[in-house]
């Protein structure tokens, strides 16, 4: 087989795996930004706060609730980090994966906590983890009531 | 009291999708440069190094038993070739500590090449081609300069960290996800004009050598007419992509190097 060939074809697989993240990927972000939108309008009554102790709101029954998502990379931006981590510079690639995951792990925790009748949820947290080439995301809190 | 939230404000902390195909471009545009010229230095580099090894350590890489797999041929041609490989390092002023060790296959592999430590392998497909004995010298002393100018060597060391700098890269980050022998065959790609080089420097040596030996440059000529024939019947293109320049441009530049008269002469019959 000539180099030429042999060249061609030891890059012509990683290339169509970056071509199937780039297009996969970027559907896939687009649906979830799209489902993550519908959520947080759906779930807009239940209130998040960061304070230990909110007025007006009912003693807590001592629980808890969380919301835990993870999220892989695709291919695409997994190179597309590769890359930037040797010239340096915001991954931005990046910034939308955190970002879904973050905004996907609060919808969680309040369907949670609206399961559960609160109607806020106080002191929230949230913790990441990575686990192999995917993120964890969770957020936790106390879920409470409101006194009118 | 009334509470509210925010609805989340797009845009702050990610702005999805946004330019990342054309980043990618840029980026990985810019890495293969950046990569490539690298590479070219690392092979360059490797190659200053190599020679710093004294030969008697590259010697001790390669056993004599590691050419016992060899089909050995005739012990009277094997000595024929050995007389004229020691005459060829006398007129080519090899060091005396390079000792040549001639290997003779009677394979009809159409080959010939010089290994690390001075061992030469000779195979006689390609000496029945050739005909005679001025043309068997001209290979012969193209083979004995590679080693009188430490080019394998020279060419294994620069490989060798180019290599290794596209195994840092990989190790750096996720772009190991890309195919390794994708890589390790881009620094062969850098090593390829520096080969090129060391082919034009050997058949420079090897014309040397003939003219001193035979009074002219029959047998080099000859040498190359043939290699041209094999050549044409399995070429592979791109010049850029090729370990040997091309056969014509060698007897050009060969030519140009003497007189008229120097060109041909009497040819001693092989074997």
């Amino acid at each position: 087989m000539s180099f030429l060939l042999q060249f061609i074809l030891n890059f012509a697989i990683p290339l169509s795996l970056i071509l199937v993240g780039f297009i996969c990927g970027r559907i896939a972000e687009q649906r979830h930004y799209a489902r993550i939108r519908r959520d947080e309008a759906e779930l807009a009554h239940v209130l998040t706060f960061t304070e230990r102790a909110v007025p007006n709101a009912a003693a807590p029954a001592g629980n808890m609730v969380l919301g835990a998502v993870v999220i892989g990379q695709d291919y695409f931006k997994a190179i597309l980090a590769g890359l930037r981590q040797i010239f340096g510079g915001n991954i931005r690639a990046y910034e939308t994966l955190l970002d879904r995951a973050r905004r996907e792990a609060t919808i969680r925790l309040k369907r949670a906590a609206d399961a559960q009748g609160a109607n806020m949820v106080t002191n929230i947290k949230f913790s990441t983890t990575r686990i192999g080439l995917a993120i964890e995301v969770v957020a936790y809190g106390t879920p409470c009531a409101m006194i009118e | 009291m009334r509470y509210s939230n925010q609805p989340e404000r797009e845009g702050i902390n990610a702005q999805a999708g946004k330019g990342e195909g054309r980043e990618f471009l840029l980026l990985g545009a810019s890495f293969l440069v950046a990569a490539g010229l690298l590479s070219l230095l690392f092979v360059r580099a490797g190659a200053l190094l190599g020679p710093l090894m004294p030969f008697a350590w590259e010697a001790a890489l390669v056993p004599d038993a590691a050419f016992a797999s060899l089909d050995t041929g005739d012990e009277r041609t094997r000595q024929r070739l050995q007389t004229l490989s020691n005459d060829i390092a006398k007129a080519l002023d090899m060091p005396p500590n390079m000792a040549v060790t001639l290997h003779y296959s009677k394979a009809d592999t159409v080959n010939a090449f010089a290994t690390f430590g001075g061992h030469m392998v000779v195979f006689d497909g390609l000496l029945k081609k050739l005909g005679s004995e001025d043309a068997v010298t001209a290979l012969l002393a193209h083979e004995l300069a590679h080693v009188k100018h430490r080019h394998v060597i020279k060419g294994a060391t620069g490989t060798l960290l180019a290599n290794l700098l596209w195994s840092a890269l990989g190790w750096g980050g996720d772009v190991a996800a890309l195919d390794v022998s994708g890589f390790s065959q881009l620094s062969m790609l850098s090593s390829l004009s520096m080969t090129r080089d060391m082919e034009r420097q050997a058949d420079a040596e090897a014309l040397r050598a003939v003219l001193t030996l035979y009074g002219h440059a029959g047998g080099y000529f000859a040498l190359f007419e043939t290699l041209g024939d094999i050549a044409g019947r399995d070429a592979d293109g791109l010049d850029m992509l090729q370990t040997h320049p091309d056969v014509a441009d060698r007897i050009a530049s060969a030519q140009a190097q003497i007189s008229i008269e120097q060109r041909s002469g009497a040819l001693t019959a092989w074997p």
